[in-house]
């Protein structure tokens, strides 16, 4: 399993948000995607799972097996920064609607055990609206993880979660590191360092940096410190890029 | 088509559907059974060709053409506004499959209510002590069904068509109850003046008029093509309008 991406660039109104984003991943990776506000990662995720619309000579590829004919979709499994639900729904509902869009069958026994792993059970009969935003966020991840997804992308998942609701994240993504693809979009630089296999850093809408942690933190002590000499070198994206 | 239906079934299956649609068939209900004048207008519309007789039957039927467009335009702002749209993008559904499945959901919604609204007819008729199959031939007349089927949709596609263009609930029903009370305005003021004879060529008042050629003649090619060039253009700005969305729809 293998996740290509090749020269992605997204234009809206002739503003270019991202420009010529190029990696690849493989199954066990995890990307952890970082930039200041404004850099592209949000819009980066949303092109990749084609909720934007891509130009240039963007190509996204996937691949399952090692048989090109028989190559399949990834599924993706997307957590939005602001949690997108059926507001007039349950909670409960709202994963049903999910298991519909995805097209899975006799979903019942998964979506319990999701509701149960995030600690949903006594608010599955609630509506939407009356959540609070952590609460919104959890459902939100559920969601996500509904189907087992070849590719699971985190944008800003831990905002507006507790304590409990952090540590439940934390151990949902090191089980599906394991033989799943990650991208991760953070500004805690705690769990980049914590659950990340490769650095993605954006600025303006171009790849700064790009690179395995390892490599990364032998030149930079941190993620942290990564991040402030973005932010202090603004125009020195290619003096980074390993 | 299976698993689209499915969603957007799951999606309208709420107690806010059940009110809307519960109130609609009280009110339905009560006026048939309480406004006699109108029910012996309409059933005798079955067998007289009577144009005057037949307008009035479809001043009532725009009771639930109405209807049908508020509530589709009700399901499809909602989406718009809170951004779920884009969850069912991003959860595998493609932009044309949300498209079709708006559609059929519509077409769905319309036979449904005339089904619904003719056999409580039926019903009320038959406890009125009509014969059965002068109520049969009066109720599946072929012209009124073809007639009141393809206004219904054709106003649940305007409705359509101002939600997806509008995107909020309140501006687009406004704006579609102040063009029928507009198209009602006008009607009643050129029926009031001379220039009936305008109505045949009149944009606004067309409806009525094709409704009630479609009902009371056989329908001229002319109103034909004009009845369906308008909804195929309806068709089209939909399309384009799910074809168009974005996700960021600010930036």
């Amino acid at each position: 399993m293998k996740l290509e991406v090749e020269n992605i660039s997204v234009c809206t109104q002739k503003i270019h948000i991202i420009r010529e984003i190029s990696f690849e991943l493989s199954k066990g990776s995890v990307l952890g995607l970082i930039g200041p506000n404004g850099s592209g990662k949000s819009t980066l995720m949303k092109a990749l799972i084609g909720v934007l619309p891509k130009t240039g000579r963007s190509n996204l590829l996937v691949m399952k097996h090692k048989n090109p004919k028989d190559d399949a979709h990834l599924t993706f499994g997307f957590v939005p920064e602001e949690p997108i639900l059926y507001d007039y729904m349950t909670v409960y509902g709202n994963f049903l609607v999910t298991s519909i869009s995805k097209g899975l069958k006799d979903s019942c026994q998964e979506i319990e055990n999701i509701i149960q792993l995030l600690r949903l059970g006594n608010l599955a009969s609630r509506k939407a609206r009356s959540l609070s935003q952590g609460e919104k966020k959890r459902v939100s991840i559920g969601l996500a993880l509904l189907g087992n997804p070849d590719v699971l992308l985190l944008d800003e998942p831990h905002n507006g979660l507790d304590v409990d609701g952090i540590l439940i994240l934390k151990s949902i993504i090191e089980i599906r590191a394991k033989d799943h693809i990650i991208v991760l979009c953070s500004h805690y630089f705690s769990e980049i360092e914590a659950h990340c296999t490769h650095i993605l850093a954006l600025a303006r809408g171009k790849i700064m940096l790009k690179d395995s942690k390892k490599v990364i933190l032998e030149q930079y002590k941190s993620i942290e410190e990564l991040f402030t000499y973005m932010i202090l070198n603004p125009t020195h994206e290619t003096n980074l890029t390993v | 088509m299976k698993r689209i239906l499915r969603f957007e079934m799951i999606k309208i299956a709420n107690p806010i559907t059940w009110i809307y649609w519960g109130l609609f068939f009280m009110v339905f209900i009560a006026f048939c059974v309480h406004e006699p004048k109108f029910f012996t207008e309409i059933f005798k519309a079955g067998f007289i060709y009577d144009e005057d007789r037949i307008s009035f039957s479809l001043d009532f039927a725009s009771y639930y053409k109405y209807s049908i467009a508020i509530f589709i335009m009700f399901i499809t702002c909602r989406e718009f506004e809170k951004n779920t749209i884009s969850r069912a993008i991003y959860e595998g559904f493609s932009k044309i499959e949300l498209f079709s499945g708006k559609i059929v959901l519509l077409i769905i919604i319309t036979l449904l209510v005339l089904i619904l609204t003719r056999s409580i007819l039926f019903v009320v008729f038959i406890l009125r002590g009509y014969s059965v199959h002068a109520v049969f031939f009066m109720l599946f007349n072929f012209h009124f069904i073809v007639a009141e089927l393809f206004s219904c949709f054709f106003l649940g596609m305007l409705g359509l068509m101002l939600s997806l263009l509008i995107k909020n609930p309140y501006w687009a029903i406004g704006l579609f109850i102040s063009l029928a009370f507009l198209e009602f305005l006008i009607t009643f003021s050129l029926m009031l003046t001379t220039y009936i004879g305008l109505m045949n060529f009149f944009p606004i008042g067309g409806m009525v008029n094709i409704i009630e050629k479609m009902t009371v003649e056989e329908m001229g090619p002319l109103a034909l093509i004009y009845f369906f060039s308008l909804q195929l253009l309806f068709m089209v700005i939909i399309y384009k309008q799910y074809q168009n969305l974005k996700w960021l729809r600010k930036r």
